[in-house]
């Protein structure tokens, strides 16, 4: 089987096997409340769960809504599937996904990028999963033992990960650096607290406008080379 | 109808567990497909296990701060509840924001919990993830499509948009971390010194290739550089 016809079915495998899955994951979340409303024999009604996610939307909406596309070229398709069944893609599986790929040093939003994300993030699901279940048996004791401060910095790996992303693929491409840091800068200090920009939108805009705005920046380079070719080979 | 005690249910626990179940076969099946098409299309065992390693080591340490707010959202909805979510869709900051909203709109506390009232806190809690999964359930194809357009089948297109992602996302979080009530500057100097580890640690690399198995461990050895010297500020 050629390489090609090998991506195509793992793609045809991911969408089916993602699709499923994230199905039976959305029916899965509402089990505890259906079964703790039958147990108790009490009847919640759409109204009253919807008037209080309505709270929810501005802090999350947005989020809700768009995170998944801006995550799409961190993640890959299937890589997709598989970080929103097992959450946490924001803090966690998004840079662990980039991580793996740099260590990997294969190159992201490719095929092999992909493959790597999915097997990154299927990995990084069952720590997760372990280790979450073993602190629900064990709780506070096993805990505990890690000294305070030690434990104040776990909190920290992800800055620490995030601050050595931003260099290795900012010195890639500075230009790019430049334009996210001086779109964050004018979002968060302009944007929000003198053009009431919601503060939900903040994270889609800078990414949105990273992407869009270096993508056009491109392509307007390389119109202007193959004009400039055209107009010297007309003349040669 | 013991309410305290509706939190320890087996059948609670069986519900719950569901979710995580289902995610685990998930990551199982697609691990397993994906290591085939890997060797298929030339990916070197020395690159599995250089990104397996590093997607472990990534994860432990947050994992084990989740671990450690478990403990806080157990307090809010016990157990079961805390453990499914927790493990797969779910963060704490959603999860305890979630729940505390709804206490707070029914008039409730937690010591004051009806059962009514934790009904109806376990589907806010699903209704809220609900669009984040569905989306991707949904367009994840489409999205695909949407930024294959993009690109045009330049590849130079594909590095761009994937490193304004990752550098879009990444600087926009780090501000996020800086930019907190909590005038904690720690965020900020884990993030500087991750940096410039990473820098070093690139450097060297460079200037000793005798070193070059070290180079995996670059981008891992910066993290926790990062991490730990923060703690000194």
């Amino acid at each position: 089987m050629n390489i090609s016809e090998t991506l195509r079915k793992f793609r045809k495998f991911t969408i089916i096997l993602g699709t499923i899955t994230l199905g039976i994951g959305i029916i899965g979340s509402f089990l505890p409340g259906i079964w703790l409303s039958y147990h108790y024999g009490i009847r919640v009604t759409l109204k009253e769960v919807l008037s209080i996610m309505v709270l929810l939307l501005p802090v999350f909406g947005v989020s809700w809504i768009a995170d998944g596309l801006i995550y799409y070229p961190i993640l890959g398709l299937a890589g997709t599937y598989l970080g929103w069944l097992t959450g946490n893609v924001t803090n966690l599986r998004g840079p662990c996904s980039v991580a793996a790929q740099l260590t990997a040093g294969v190159e992201e939003g490719t095929d092999e990028g992909g493959i790597i994300s999915v097997i990154s993030i299927a990995v990084s699901s069952f720590v997760t999963i372990t280790i979450i279940s073993i602190s629900a048996l064990a709780a506070s004791t096993l805990l505990n033992i890690i000294p305070e401060n030690i434990r104040v910095g776990f909190n920290y790996i992800l800055p620490a990960l995030l601050g050595a992303l931003v260099l290795q693929f900012g010195l890639r491409n500075f230009k790019i650096l430049v334009l996210a840091v001086g779109l964050v800068l004018v979002i968060n200090l302009i944007a929000v607290p003198y053009l009431g920009l919601p503060a939900g939108l903040v994270n889609v805009i800078a990414v949105i406008g990273t992407i869009v705005i270096s993508l056009y920046l491109y392509k307007r380079g390389k119109k202007a080379k193959s004009d400039r070719t055209s107009i010297s080979g007309s003349e040669s | 109808m013991d309410f305290l005690e509706m939190r320890d249910n087996p059948f609670l626990w069986a519900a719950a567990s569901v979710v995580v179940i289902n995610a685990l076969i998930q990551a199982v099946l697609f691990l397993r497909k994906s290591m085939k098409v890997a060797s298929e299309i030339g990916i070197t065992k020395k690159q599995i296990n250089g990104a397996i390693r590093t997607s472990i080591i990534t994860t432990i340490p947050p994992s084990i701060a989740m671990g450690l707010s478990l403990i806080a959202l157990m307090g809010m909805v016990g157990k079961p509840i805390a453990w499914s979510r927790l493990s797969v869709i779910g963060a704490l900051f959603y999860e305890s924001m979630a729940a505390q909203l709804a206490a707070n709109q029914m008039g409730l506390t937690f010591a004051t919990m009806t059962p009514k009232g934790f009904v109806i806190i376990a589907f806010v809690m699903a209704g809220g993830t609900l669009i984040w999964q569905l989306m991707p359930m949904i367009f994840a194809p489409h999205y695909e499509k949407i930024y294959n357009k993009l690109a045009g089948g330049d590849l130079k297109a594909v590095q761009i948009i994937s490193l304004g992602s990752i550098v879009g996302i990444s600087v926009s979080l780090l501000y996020g971390y800086v930019n907190h009530r909590t005038f904690n500057t720690q965020p900020f100097w884990a993030g500087i010194l991750g940096a410039i580890a990473y820098f070093i640690g690139s450097l060297i690399m460079k200037r000793l290739p005798k070193l070059g198995w070290l180079s995996e461990w670059v981008f891992t050895i910066a993290m926790f550089v990062g991490m730990f010297g923060a703690l000194l500020f």
